[in-house]
């Protein structure tokens, strides 16, 4: 029988739909624009080149995908992203050793130390930055284009006032109170996120 | 809210922006805002001081500097598809992305369908499914379906080579009809002129709420005629498809595209994609597909799904065709479903009364809820649509016989005009023929003779494309004759032949069965049916180690039934005597048999092919590779025949030809997973052993119980030296097969490898107690005994393995045994027999060398060990050992410039290759320059550990004794003594360089380059003592 409760009416968290549903692709999109550029981006800081680096992308989502079954995500996401950055550290380094010793008979692989300085502080500025760019999409969802545009050329691009009045086709008033409109709904998704850790 | 005209206070604005929310607020605020340019400026103030802006200016600046694109993976494309040349982008969906590009090597535009890493398959048992479905779907072979080409799997990015239709979708053209109010969009040409004529779909009075259809004007007889066309077509073509055990599961208007000619298309059979309910209601990704699916899909407690869902979804889609919308509106997957399950559809012509009311009947037969009332098949729902079409009784529902006879008045006006698309059950002409007037058996008649002008012109088609090994092209020809006479037993007889050919033996045996039940007494059906029978029954005949062969060739009830009834009908023929060679265990009396079928008829490519088998496992390879190659000059052809002649040359060690003859059956037939296990074990063999990986993966993904193809993996593993992974291989094969050989011979190989002789020998035994006449039992057991310092053991295996064959294998082996026992004379003499056998092994070489170098006979080293670098296989070491062979000679040009050589291939040979480098310089008397090397590169530090500590002694910053306390290995001990007597030497202490060389040698690490080394040096200056001299 078709059990109606299956269906969440609200948007069910990122995570429920990656595990359970093998096709489901547009969770997959999500996590992977979500996700991706974090690892990407700390997978440079450790010094990859920018192949590399995709590459550990590529890895890091490919273990992912394949053990997203065991895990059970239980409403907790810093767990989840403790498991991602467990994963792409540990592919960098992975990656890393590959690189540095090809194979030699008998030779030792060299440990790394895991408590490295500065560790801690890329991925919370990540996590952090995935936040906001992740309220910033969807509020961009949620409103017209013409005031992301706005919003946009003001506040985050600097365009006078006046001149996104102009171009856009509305007044300057307008043009303040998008601004403060678009932060505003930004806030608050940022506040439901946090409220999700 | 203040007025325009009165500033609010800072704390007053500062609440107001912060609490933005209706649009009436909106513009109230911007209203004054526009008027008052203090209130901007506290606005501006407010904003500033919110961290949440500066963050995202930040945010946004990252971003743009390190921007992921979503289908990054897709950008190395080209470097993945190398046969391919991408052309263009020409669509993007949910699914992926598609690309009009060009297959190289076969210079043809296909369309490549990539799903982009992650986004289409999720699980690793969800890529054995993509691999399954896709390699079912790229067996189907019909006009109205998209053929897949190619299909892969990289770095979780699947693609899909298909066949390029420049069309629209089905999807698009309701669009179209919808957006202009016009059918005439489907009918490919213009009638929008005066005399056409017009009639107009008007909406009914209880059409549902929210369900506008706006009515249409054009030529409605046309169109439907034409829908009915197109649906009968893709119902033919599903069928074709469950035929083959291939289930679409996601038939929609968007999946079926009109290709230029005409013709509605299948696309993207094979695409993974849910499988059943419990992924459907937890997908997002459903939006607009769940409309199509049929009630057991959706709820898959109430039934199973079987080739009915795509019934179902082709009548939804005919709905559409009828109704011009979908047969449940709602825009809520959930409401949709609900309808799907609960609620009847209203009948097309209540929104276009213009719908002839026996398609409409026919469509609703095809989307009934209950699947026992549905059609069964497609073909019954492609059959009654031709009814329709050709005005006959349609089966959907019952009618009266008025009814039936104004349906036959109509139809003797169409049926001159019948076209070649238009399928004619037998059953319903012969209905005809009892039923109706003397004029319309007349008409039947005619059609006969079209009829049967149609099956020779086919069959003669179908041979012409045969003569050219064009397998497909021939069956495709045979369907088409056979659409027109579904029972011509010539047709039926070629179609079974190439069935055969291809290797799709149970294929073949179904068509037989259809011939013989029409005609029992058919014996060539009768032979075809014995030969196919044997065929599937021995699937493992091609394995290269194809040992129980004969037992698989026999022993099957249905072939014996078979041979009965050819010795019964035809006795002492040909087919008899290649029937009683499938039925014969002794391989010797099957090809006495064969002689005699082929003595009679030389050109049964039956006989020939099935000859080469039984010469394989007879162990003639010549032979079997002689059969197999003319069964290719004959064009018997087929994959089959490619792979005998990759095994029979894989046996005859030309392994490289054999990869080739692997490939070509491959090429002709990706579905057999032994062929990709023979070619990965034959890739092995030439040292590829990452596209051997990937060719033993290819075979885990087609068959995850296949324990061959993990013992294929494992030996590649092995070569890259992943030991771990190697040995969790042969775990799951032996646990697979418990009784197979080739698992315990390789373990042991590789327990040897890793050190664990005891576990290695232990392997050895299990493989002699499984298969005494497996030399690789004696092989193993040697390697191991050698190393347990059993060498008599190990001789002794060695010579009686060599009893039983006199294999490249074991002679090299047994050379390596002497090796190690020092007795380079017979290692010598077993690796020059060995190199005859098989003269591109860069192995016998290297020992070979290596045992003249111990003999001191260095110029016949120095000639092996070039032959070895010309084999191009581990040259870095070869350099090595050929530079330290002049530099025993005293020839420092040459010997630095092989020094060089090896370091610059390698940077562990290249940390050693210093160290010598100094030792010849500084015997040399180039003191100072070989310091200077020395210390210059010392301080780099890619230089492993130990090879610095050596270093270190050689500079006087580590004491003897220092340097022997930290070698705490063997290797590196026998290393430290090495080069312990160097320096001595170097200092002219001959008495201490002899002490520490000896030492050396005494612990006979044969994988040191150092050992050798030091037993030269060691030679030189007994030589020296003795009195003659050097070189």
């Amino acid at each position: 029988m078709l059990r109606p409760t299956r269906f969440p009416d609200t948007r069910p968290s990122l995570l429920a739909t990656l595990g359970d549903d093998p096709g489901g692709q547009s969770a997959w999109r999500d996590f992977f624009s979500r996700y991706g550029p974090a690892i990407y981006r700390v997978a440079r800081l450790r010094g990859l080149s920018d192949q590399d680096a995709d590459d550990i992308v590529q890895q890091v989502m490919v273990a992912i995908s394949s053990h997203i079954g065991d895990f059970k995500y239980d409403r907790d996401r810093g767990r989840f992203r403790h498991w991602v950055r467990t994963i792409t550290e540990n592919k960098i380094k992975q990656g890393g050793r590959r690189k540095q010793l090809p194979y030699s008979e008998g030779a030792d692989v060299e440990i790394c130390a895991d408590d490295r300085p500065g560790i801690e502080d890329t991925w919370k500025q990540e996590w952090q930055l995935q936040d906001i760019l992740w309220s910033l999409d969807q509020v961009a969802n949620d409103i017209s284009p013409r005031r992301m545009q706005a919003f946009r050329m003001y506040a985050l691009e600097g365009v006078p006032a006046t001149e996104v009045a102009r171009q856009l086709g509305m007044t300057v008033g307008h043009v303040y109170v998008i601004r403060h409109l678009v932060l505003n709904m930004i806030r608050k998704k940022v506040k439901t996120l946090d409220g999700e850790d | 809210m203040k007025k325009t005209n009165e500033c609010p206070t800072e704390v007053e604005i500062e609440k107001m922006l912060l609490s933005i929310a209706g649009e009436g607020e909106i513009e109230e605020i911007a209203a004054h805002l526009d008027v008052c340019e203090s209130c901007r400026k506290r606005a501006d103030a407010i904003s500033a001081q919110a961290a949440l802006e500066h963050d995202l200016h930040w945010a946004t600046e990252t971003r743009e500097k390190t921007r992921v694109d979503v289908h990054e993976p897709l950008k190395r494309l080209s470097e993945i598809l190398t046969d391919y040349e991408i052309i263009e982008e020409i669509g993007r969906g949910g699914m992926g992305i598609v690309y009009k590009a060009r297959q190289t090597k076969l210079n043809r535009l296909v369309a490549i369908k990539v799903l982009p890493a992650l986004l289409g398959v999720v699980r690793p048992q969800s890529k054995a499914r993509f691999r399954r479905e896709a390699a079912l779907a790229a067996g189907l072979e019909h006009t109205n379906i998209i053929g897949v080409y190619d299909y892969d799997e990289v770095d979780g990015t699947l693609y899909y080579a298909m066949q390029l239709i420049e069309g629209r979708s089905l999807r698009y053209i309701l669009h179209e009809i919808n957006e202009s109010g016009a059918i005439d969009v489907v009918l490919g040409e213009s009638r929008h002129g005066s005399e056409a004529p017009r009639a107009v779909c008007s909406k009914s009075h209880d059409t549902p709420s929210g369900a506008d259809v706006p009515p249409k004007n054009g030529d409605h007889r046309a169109y439907f005629r034409k829908v009915a066309n197109w649906i009968a077509e893709v119902a033919d073509a599903l069928h074709y498809a469950h035929r083959h055990g291939v289930i679409h599961r996601d038939i929609k208007p968007s999946n079926l595209l009109l290709a230029e000619d005409g013709r509605l298309m299948i696309s993207d059979f094979g695409l993974a994609r849910p499988s059943d309910a419990e992924t459907i209601t937890m997908s997002r990704s459903l939006v607009g597909t769940c409309r199509y699916m049929c009630p057991e899909q959706l709820d898959h407690v109430n039934g199973t799904i079987d080739h009915q869902v795509d019934v179902y979804a082709l009548g939804a889609t005919l709905y559409e065709l009828l109704a011009f919308r979908p047969m449940f509106t709602s825009e809520n997957d959930r409401e949709v479903m609900n309808q799907v399950l609960t609620k009847d559809p209203a009948p097309p012509h209540r929104f276009c009364r213009q719908v002839p009311r026996e398609l409409e009947t026919i469509c609703l037969k095809a989307v009934e809820k209950n699947r026992r009332r549905r059609y069964a098949t497609a073909e019954d729902l492609a059959d009654d649509l031709k009814r329709w079409l050709l005005d006959l009784p349609i089966q959907a529902k019952r009618q009266s016989i008025p009814v039936r006879a104004i349906k036959f008045l109509r139809r003797k006006r169409v049926s001159v005009a019948m076209t070649a698309a238009v399928f004619i059950s037998l059953a319903a002409t012969a209905y005809l023929y009892s039923a109706y007037s003397v004029s319309s058996r007349k008409a039947s008649e005619a059609r006969t003779d079209a009829i049967s002008q149609h099956v020779m012109l086919k069959l003669k088609e179908s041979r012409t494309l045969l003569a050219a090994e064009d397998f497909s092209g021939a069956l495709q020809k045979i369907d088409a004759g056979l659409s027109r006479k579904s029972d011509a037993t010539e047709l039926q007889t070629l179609q079974a032949e190439i069935l055969l050919r291809m290797g799709r033996s149970d294929d073949a045996l179904l068509v037989i069965k259809r011939i013989l039940h029409r005609e029992p007494s058919n014996w060539y059906a009768h032979y075809l049916a014995g030969f196919a029978s044997s065929r599937s029954a021995s699937c493992h005949c091609l394995s290269i180690d194809a040992q129980d062969n004969a037992a698989a060739w026999a022993g099957d009830e249905r072939f014996k039934y078979h041979l009965e009834q050819v010795q019964r009908l035809n006795p002492g023929s040909a087919y008899d005597y290649c029937l009683r060679a499938c039925n014969e265990n002794d391989p010797v009396r099957a090809i006495e048999f064969l002689d005699k079928a082929l003595h009679l008829d030389s050109d049964l490519g039956e006989a020939v092919l099935l000859r080469a088998v039984r010469y394989g496992e007879n162990g003639n390879f010549e032979a079997m590779l002689k059969d197999a190659e003319s069964a290719v000059t004959m064009r018997y052809g087929g994959a089959l025949v490619h792979a005998q002649r990759g095994v029979a040359l894989y046996h005859l060690n030309r392994f490289d030809e054999a990869e080739l003859a692997l490939t070509e059956a491959i090429e002709r037939d990706s579905h057999n997973v032994h062929w990709w296990y023979n070619r990965s074990i034959t890739k092995s063999y030439r040292q590829q052993f990452t596209s051997a990986l990937s060719d033993a993966a290819q075979a885990i993904l087609m068959d995850p119980d296949y324990s061959f193809a993990y013992v294929a993996r494992a030996k590649a593993n092995v070569g890259l030296r992943n030991a771990d992974a190697a040995m969790a291989d042969y775990n799951k094969a032996a646990e697979l097969n418990p009784g197979l050989t080739d698992v315990f011979a390789e373990r042991s190989h590789l327990n040897w490898l890793t050190g664990r002789y005891h576990e290695a020998l232990a392997d050895a035994d299990k493989v002699i107690e499984l298969d005494a006449a497996d030399i690789r039992g004696y092989q193993r057991r040697a390697l191991a005994c050698m190393k347990l310092d059993r060498i008599e053991e190990a001789v002794h295996d060695l010579d009686h393995a060599l009893k039983m064959k006199a294999d490249e294998d074991t002679y090299r082996l047994r050379g390596a045994v002497h090796f190690y026992s020092k007795k380079y004379k017979a290692s010598i003499e077993d690796f020059t027999r060995a190199i005859k056998l098989r003269p591109d092994f860069h192995a016998s070489y290297e020992y070979r060398g290596r045992s003249y170098f111990r003999l001191a006979r260095y110029q016949e080293a120095i000639l092996d060990f070039s032959r070895w670098i010309d084999l191009k296989t581990n040259v870095e070491t070869a350099l090595a050992r050929r530079g330290m062979a002049y530099d025993i000679l005293g020839e420092t040009r040459l010997a630095m410039a092989d020094y060089d050589a090896a370091a610059s291939r390698h940077p562990t040979v290249a940390a050693y290759v210093r160290l010598w480098k100094y030792l010849l310089m500084s015997s040399n008397g180039r003191n100072a320059e070989a310091v200077k090397l020395l210390e210059q590169d010392h301080s780099e530090s890619s230089e492993p550990e130990w090879v610095k500590r050596l270093g270190d002694y050689l500079l006087g910053r580590a004491t003897q004794a220092q340097l022997i306390a930290s070698a705490s290995r063997d290797d590196q001990k026998s290393e430290a003594y090495f080069y312990i007597g160097a320096t001595a030497m170097i200092h002219g202490d001959a008495i201490k360089a002899r002490k520490w060389f000896e030492r050396c040698v005494e612990m006979n690490r044969t994988d040191i380059l150092e050992t050798d080394f030091a037993s030269a040096r060691l030679s030189q200056l007994i030589s020296t003592i003795s009195g003659r001299p050097l070189k």
